[in-house]
């Protein structure tokens, strides 16, 4: 331990000795590292850690018979979701479920898709349809405990609150990435956009775009970013239709028919923290839902996310197959190192005769390793943050954008640790080895 | 064979019957054949031979970086051929200095730190270090040059820093391969002073290898290697063949 700090200035001098090999051997590995930081951050996208919910959350389910669900959209003969009547209840239903009064928290959600603008009619910077005043985006409605049930991070200002709500203030959280078109990423809390013609003041921006598993709304899952995000009870005000309703009976062409209607869109979602919560909660569904012959299920976070489970994705073997490749990029680094432990013989031979056991060499060669193995792991993540950007800009095969995570980070960090100094270990090895009259000797 | 040990304390260096064979493939090759030799402490030896008699493998077991297949060897009693690798450097790092015909410097460390690196090893706190290295660069007039590159200095201030290097540990022996090989003859003469005093004031126990007559005859005792074994020409009967001395370098 006593010789770390010295064979770190050794391996540092080693390696400005040879700059051309040495500089091979970062090339190598930090270009593997960002091979395979490409497939590994679309596993993460995919099937990254989820954040850590309240253990209390529940979604009330309540039953309805497949058969006679249909798509919201006319003449569509295509079969509902499977998830579809697990996930979702009526308008009405929803009504007789937020009047409990039991659960810490509770939110309902849906989405919609409605027209949005900065206010003052400037124009959407994206090009996308740069010469309308407005785009249609995915607009969610949700109530304000959305933000706090599900660790929604803010990256400027805060959601409505339940006053806001309550005083039926005009207020809305903007999208990360509707703030960037409509205000160039700048903080636009406190400016106004229009939405449906109607004007908003944004409260906050949300830092992050949706994850591929949105727990709130599978329907949402995979892509379709939401762009701005309004209190539920605006939806009576915009008289905004759900973007994919499922109907058991025809509906009307008015709003207020849709609310009144047995076609279901809102999802629900509570939290019950005790178990006294869930207990009353139960006898109050049992009591509101079961006295009239309706199937229900209150159905926790974990049976959520096994019911809603990402399928499996070809991005799993992809992931393997660069990090097999990158591996393998430590075998030319291994065959490099054993070419820079033959040409550093002599200097080994002289350390081995002054009285450095094996070992210390051994030791010092690994440490060089790490050295080389950090530069390289160093470079290879930061090629990966333009490398993400490019893939977001130019290949983008989600709406849902490729992102440079701190456990991304720390995972190509580590893998390419990992690689660099397990190549070192034969060369090592082999140079501790080296008998110092061999070398002394040709000297 | 050579056994003349006259002291009757424990002598630095005593082999008996070492032999050591190099194998390549198929084919061995007997570097030593049965060498013994006991050198007392404080004693000059001067190893004279032809190239590829065996000095510098005699050196290199002598030294503990060659392991052989038999015989004995005890260094200042101790039996190195119970000794593990760690034992074994250790044993080297503190009782043994060496130094090589091309002086074997460290190219991108200067003269500090090249005489630094046995001390390392050593594991001397570093204010101990630093006054070691201090001392024996100003006793062989090389303080001026504590931090240049061995590149910068010429063949004899190179050999002085390799042999600063051998002193600064304090070894008890000290064992030189061809010293003054890639000397001029003033250089050469210069540290063949230098190891003279070193041996004279210090009592340090000095084997040297040497194709050179004039610096073997400084030494206490002259022995000759011939085909792995050694021999002392003062044992030699009258009218018996004595290799020819070789020409120098």
């Amino acid at each position: 331990m006593r010789l770390i700090p010295y064979h770190t200035r050794l391996a540092w001098r080693s390696l400005r000795r040879d700059p051309g090999l040495s500089a091979t051997i970062v090339i190598v590995l930090a270009v593997a590292a960002c091979i395979f930081s490409t497939a590994l951050i679309h596993y993460l996208r995919l099937y990254g850690p989820r954040p850590e919910l309240s253990p209390g959350l529940h979604q009330v389910e309540i039953g309805v018979d497949d058969r006679t669900l249909r798509l919201a959209f006319v003449g569509s003969t295509a079969a509902p979701s499977r998830l579809a009547p697990h996930t979702r209840v009526s308008f009405s239903n929803y009504q007789v479920l937020a009047a409990s009064g039991i659960p810490a928290r509770q939110m309902a959600t849906f989405r919609s898709r409605l027209w949005v603008a900065s206010d003052g009619g400037a124009a959407i910077s994206t090009g996308i349809v740069s010469s309308e005043l407005a785009c249609a985006r995915n607009a969610r409605f949700v109530d304000a405990a959305f933000f706090t049930m599900f660790s929604q991070r803010l990256r400027w200002g805060s959601p409505w609150s339940r006053e806001d709500e309550v005083a039926d203030r005009p207020r809305v959280v903007l999208g990360r990435r509707l703030n960037e078109d409509l205000f160039s990423g700048d903080d636009s809390t406190g400016q106004t956009v229009r939405i449906d013609g109607r004007p908003y003041v944004v409260s906050g921006v949300l830092a992050d775009d949706a994850p591929v598993n949105a727990e709130w709304d599978p329907a949402a899952a995979g892509g379709g970013q939401d762009a701005v995000y309004l209190p539920f009870a605006d939806q009576q005000r915009l008289q905004a239709w759900p973007e994919t309703p499922y109907y058991l009976t025809p509906v009307g062409p008015h709003h207020e028919e849709l609310l009144k209607s047995d076609a279901v869109f809102v999802t629900f979602w509570v939290d019950l923290v005790t178990p006294e919560q869930r207990a009353a909660y139960q006898r109050y569904l049992a009591a509101e839902l079961g006295r009239r012959g309706l199937r229900y299920r209150l159905r926790d976070l974990a049976d959520w996310r096994e019911m809603v489970k990402i399928p499996p994705s070809v991005i799993s073997f992809f992931t393997l197959l660069t990090l097999i490749i990158f591996a393998g990029s430590g075998l030319i680094v291994a065959r490099l190192l054993l070419a820079k432990g033959l040409v550093r013989g002599d200097e080994l031979g002289v350390f081995r005769a002054l009285g450095a056991p094996r070992g210390a060499l051994f030791w010092r060669q690994i440490i060089e390793a790490t050295l080389l193995s950090a530069i390289a792991a160093a470079l290879g993540t930061l090629l990966a943050f333009p490398q993400a950007a490019f893939y977001n800009r130019f290949v983008r095969d989600n709406d849902i954008p490729l992102r440079m995570s701190w456990l991304a980070v720390a995972l190509i960090f580590a893998a390419t640790m990992a690689v660099g100094i397990g190549s070192a270990l034969y060369p090592s090895w082999i140079a501790s080895r080296r008998r110092p009259t061999m070398t002394l000797g040709r000297a | 064979m050579i056994d003349d040990a006259t002291s009757a304390e424990t002598p630095m260096l005593r082999m008996r019957d070492v032999r050591k064979v190099y194998r390549a493939g198929l084919v061995e090759t007997e570097a030593l054949s049965g060498a013994t030799l006991t050198v007392s402490k404080g004693e000059f030896v001067a190893i004279m031979g032809p190239s590829g008699s065996g000095k510098t493998t005699f050196l290199s077991v002598a030294g503990l970086l060659d392991d052989f297949q038999g015989g004995d060897y005890l260094l200042d009693g101790e039996d190195v051929r119970r000794l593990n690798d760690r034992r074994l450097s250790r044993l080297r790092n503190q009782k043994i200095g060496f130094i090589f015909q091309s002086f074997n410097l460290i190219p991108d460390l200067d003269v500090f730190d090249n005489v630094d690196v046995p001390l390392r090893y050593r594991g001397l706190p570093a204010a101990d270090r630093d006054r070691r290295i201090e001392e024996t660069l100003s006793k062989l007039g090389l303080v001026a040059r504590m931090r240049h590159l061995p590149g910068q200095l010429s063949g004899g201030q190179q050999q002085r820093v390799a042999i600063a290097r051998a002193l600064a540990g304090r070894p008890q022996l000290l064992l030189a391969d061809e010293p003054t090989g890639n000397l001029d003859s003033t250089s050469a003469r210069q540290i063949m002073d230098l190891l003279a005093r070193i041996n004279a004031e210090e009592g340090m126990t000095i084997v040297m290898v040497t194709h050179d007559h004039e610096f073997a005859a400084r030494a206490h005792r002259r022995l000759h290697i011939l085909d792995g074994t050694l021999i002392d020409p003062r044992a030699v009967p009258a009218g018996s063949h004595m290799p020819a001395a070789p020409a120098r370098g």
